[in-house]
């Protein structure tokens, strides 16, 4: 639920191209019975998902007979495996995810001072072989994937502590938003909508921290880059391309990305303390902007004008702090960050190459208070201000929004309803998420919701207003 | 160990509460039965200078040996109580709760505290797995909570139930004398056991209940009963200490079942294991160190 991830970048992203809308359009024939390639492949992936969390659920009790003989150096593994089902409610009514995820982790201590962490996700989406829905580049971009998640090495020497791996670092007070946590990049193929510590990329980078006398002090050195992962042309939330005008050929690029040097690297400090109840952070990282810089060139011809897009991924320095406080059961949070020379598209077919550095501030105000000790309540008030602004940006100055975030449970906790809203309060441009859970057996939870957006195509979650959908969860915990 | 001066004071103001306070039905003092040996004494007569001799004596005699046998302050005997219930160092334990709802079947939870001094506190989650990883960190009355989906520190309010029907404060504090200011209300006797009954009084508003009756057994300094309301008076639970074993070099409870008088059949039982002394950084008990807690 990130309005920031939005407000930080897709407002310079206008309404989708045509050509580069393909939703749909999809050249392989339709899911028959007897087609045994597609579905002979969902029974074999299944059956390796489950064969894997036997083996793992077998495994258990002697990893905890390895405990009780070693101590605290040897842990469990634990993770879970989880069935995400998604179905569009609008436009074309149709499933757009049926996702198996296997997830495991195992983490504990090869001494005192080091410890570690290992983390692998496995997930199948038997979508693309079920039903014919999605495009070749679609299904060999989200159909399956192996990947190693936050895996690490962690040392420790009295106050200090290092972590070096892949890991996700975050930074922030804010709930369900991505302001202030800029370190790791994002898995937005499913725009904002999943967990987000699934949502982050983590990084191949090494942490240090320092603790004395209240203070803590981090230093972040990334040397292997990241970049946010978009959905790619015709995919469910491919997030909209630049505008062009009407009759002009187009031609993207493909994406630049820096190379892996040391020069390249991106580093990070943070100061954090508490003092007096506040807990106070100040930040600042020389990184990337993790979304393409989409450089143009224009060429005319007496009968056409054609449009280079060159994406590239540019450098970005960001200062940031952050504050929360609790007064009399309210806790109040704020975020703030100063970024220095972004790229921001302009309108302009006279200049050079279609975008211009500004600076720009966004900022977070936010209260949470539980209501009768059982409403879990939290409102977000967020604006991005553009300094120097251009008339000629496709941004606006100024854009404001508010969230709302809305939790209770029934039953013992075991039944809970929760609702995210979040709104523009410039123009009609809303994403409205509830959703209710259902906690039975310590073990499992079923979730059961829909997301549904509203407002112009050029808004933030407006682009995907034909997306609407209901979903359904299964998750077993291990 | 006090001067006699000090002692003579707290004898004084011992016996004026006492006074003041214990019923008639309560056992008497010691220190009453003492003036009473006195009384007749002085009541005999007796003429001169060896009367003089004896009355010095006698008034000596209130002030000193009295402290010996006097009760201690309402502070001293809730400490010692505290200190039964945990050792006063840096130490961890875990703690396994049973939710019992009529009815339903029992849940369970299982989670690592560990506590430095009376007023840092991390709750670490072991089970049931869906809660595993969620990490709870108190420094007096400020709280954040580590969520593994979330993977960062956030504050939270003390109103947040984040570890299933027992208060946060039911499990994140293992000592009353920080938290309440203590007056001893009475003596009562039960089962042949004197206990002291202790109002406790919360000495801010962000405690967890706002006021607490203790039953402090008198001679051991075990706690047996507690009863725990809110502001506006109502009862919200009780609480029985059981199940003392030798834990650390004395005798400590190891279970305590909180029952809701409100529900009947309505209850949780807190039990206590494999308690250990153990050096605890003070890093450890900073929000930015939630994420490296290892599960």
């Amino acid at each position: 639920m990130s309005p920031k991830l939005l407000l930080r970048e897709l407002n310079r992203l206008n309404p989708p191209s045509p050509p580069f809308r393909k939703g749909g359009n999809s050249s392989r024939p339709p899911f028959k019975k007897g087609d045994t390639g597609g579905f002979g492949k969902f029974i074999y992936l299944n059956a390796v998902v489950i064969a894997t969390i036997l083996l793992i659920i077998i495994a258990l009790p002697t990893n905890a007979n390895a405990r009780e003989s070693t101590g605290d150096y040897l842990l469990d593994i634990h993770g879970f495996v989880k069935n995400e089902t998604a179905y569009r409610i609008c436009s074309t009514h149709e499933f757009t995810k049926i996702k198996n995820i296997l997830f495991i982790t195992k983490e504990g201590k090869f001494t005192p001072n080091i410890g570690y962490k290992a983390t692998g996700r496995f997930y199948y989406d038997a979508v693309f072989d079920l039903i014919n829905n999605y495009s070749k580049g679609v299904e060999k971009n989200q159909e399956d994937e192996a990947e190693l998640r936050d895996t690490y090495l962690d040392f420790s020497s009295g106050n200090l502590d290092l972590r070096i791996g892949k890991q996700q670092i975050v930074w922030g007070e804010a709930v369900g938003l991505f302001f202030a946590d800029v370190v790791n990049p994002q898995d937005l193929r499913e725009f904002i909508l999943p967990e987000f510590d699934q949502m982050r990329i983590p990084l191949w980078s090494a942490d240090l921290e320092y603790y004395r006398d209240g203070n803590h002090f981090e230093f972040v050195w990334i040397p292997i880059l990241k970049f946010h992962r978009l959905g790619v042309s015709g995919s469910e939330f491919e997030l909209s391309k630049p505008t062009v005008p009407s009759g002009a050929l187009v031609y993207y690029e493909n994406e630049r990305e820096p190379s892996n040097d040391l020069k390249n690297g991106e580093f990070g400090i943070r100061l954090s303390r508490s003092i007096k109840g506040w807990d106070l952070a100040a930040f600042c990282l020389y990184g990337y902007d993790y979304f393409p810089t989409y450089f143009r060139t224009l060429t005319t011809d007496p009968s056409t004008t054609i449009i280079t897009f060159k994406p590239r991924y540019e450098r970005l320095t960001l200062f940031g702090a952050t504050f929360a406080k609790e007064v009399e059961d309210v806790i109040f949070k704020g975020e703030f960050i100063y970024n220095n020379n972004k790229y921001f598209l302009v309108n302009d077919l006279t200049d050079i190459d279609g975008v211009v550095k500004k600076d720009f501030l966004d900022y977070l105000i936010g209260v949470d208070y539980t209501f009768f000790e059982k409403i879990d309540f939290n409102f977000q008030f967020m604006q991005r201000i553009i300094f120097n602004h251009d008339v000629n940006m496709v941004d606006n100055k100024m854009t404001t929004s508010v969230s709302v975030w809305l939790k209770t449970g029934f039953f013992d906790n075991t039944l809970e309803p929760e609702l995210f809203f979040v709104t523009s309060l410039r123009k009609s441009d809303t994403m409205f998420r509830p959703k209710i859970s259902y906690k039975f057996k310590g073990k499992w939870t079923a979730v059961l919701g829909i997301d549904v957006f509203d407002g112009r195509p050029d808004g933030n979650f407006g682009q995907f207003d034909n997306k609407d959908r209901a979903y359904l969860e299964l998750r077993y915990d291990f | 160990m006090p001067g006699i001066g000090k002692m003579k004071h707290t004898c004084r103001i011992a016996t004026q509460k006492t006074k003041k306070i214990i019923p008639l039905n309560t056992p008497a003092p010691l220190f009453r039965k003492e003036r009473h040996i006195i009384f007749p004494l002085w009541k005999r007569g007796i003429q001169g200078d060896f009367q003089v001799k004896i009355a010095f004596f006698m008034v000596l005699l209130l002030f000193l040996p009295v402290p010996c046998i006097a009760h201690p302050s309402a502070e001293e005997v809730l400490e010692k109580a505290d200190e039964v219930r945990s050792p006063q160092l840096d130490y961890k334990v875990f703690v396994d709760v049973t939710s019992i709802r009529p009815g339903k079947e029992p849940k369970k939870a299982k989670y690592e505290v560990l506590i430095k001094g009376k007023d840092k506190t991390i709750i670490k989650t072991l089970e049931p797995s869906m809660d595993r990883g969620t990490s709870l960190l108190m420094i007096d009355y400020d709280l954040w909570v580590f969520l593994q989906n979330i993977s960062k520190p956030l504050r939270i309010s003390l109103q947040q139930r984040l570890i299933g029907e027992v208060a946060n404060g039911d499990i994140a504090r293992a000592n009353f004398s920080g938290d309440y200011t203590p007056k001893i209300l009475k003596i009562e006797s039960a089962n042949r056991k004197e206990y002291y009954v202790l109002e406790l009084l919360a000495k801010d508003e962000r405690v967890t209940y706002h006021k607490v009756i203790l039953w402090i057994q008198k001679d051991n300094f075990h706690p047996f009963r507690a009863e725990f309301y809110a502001v506006s008076g109502r009862i919200l639970k009780t609480c029985l200490y059981e199940n003392y074993k030798q834990v650390l070099g004395r005798l400590r409870p190891t279970r305590l079942v909180l029952d809701d008088p409100l529900v009947r059949g309505q209850k949780s039982i807190l039990e206590y294991s494999d308690m250990a002394l153990t050096q605890l950084p003070e890093k450890y008990f900073t929000k930015d160190y939630l994420k490296k807690l290892k599960y």
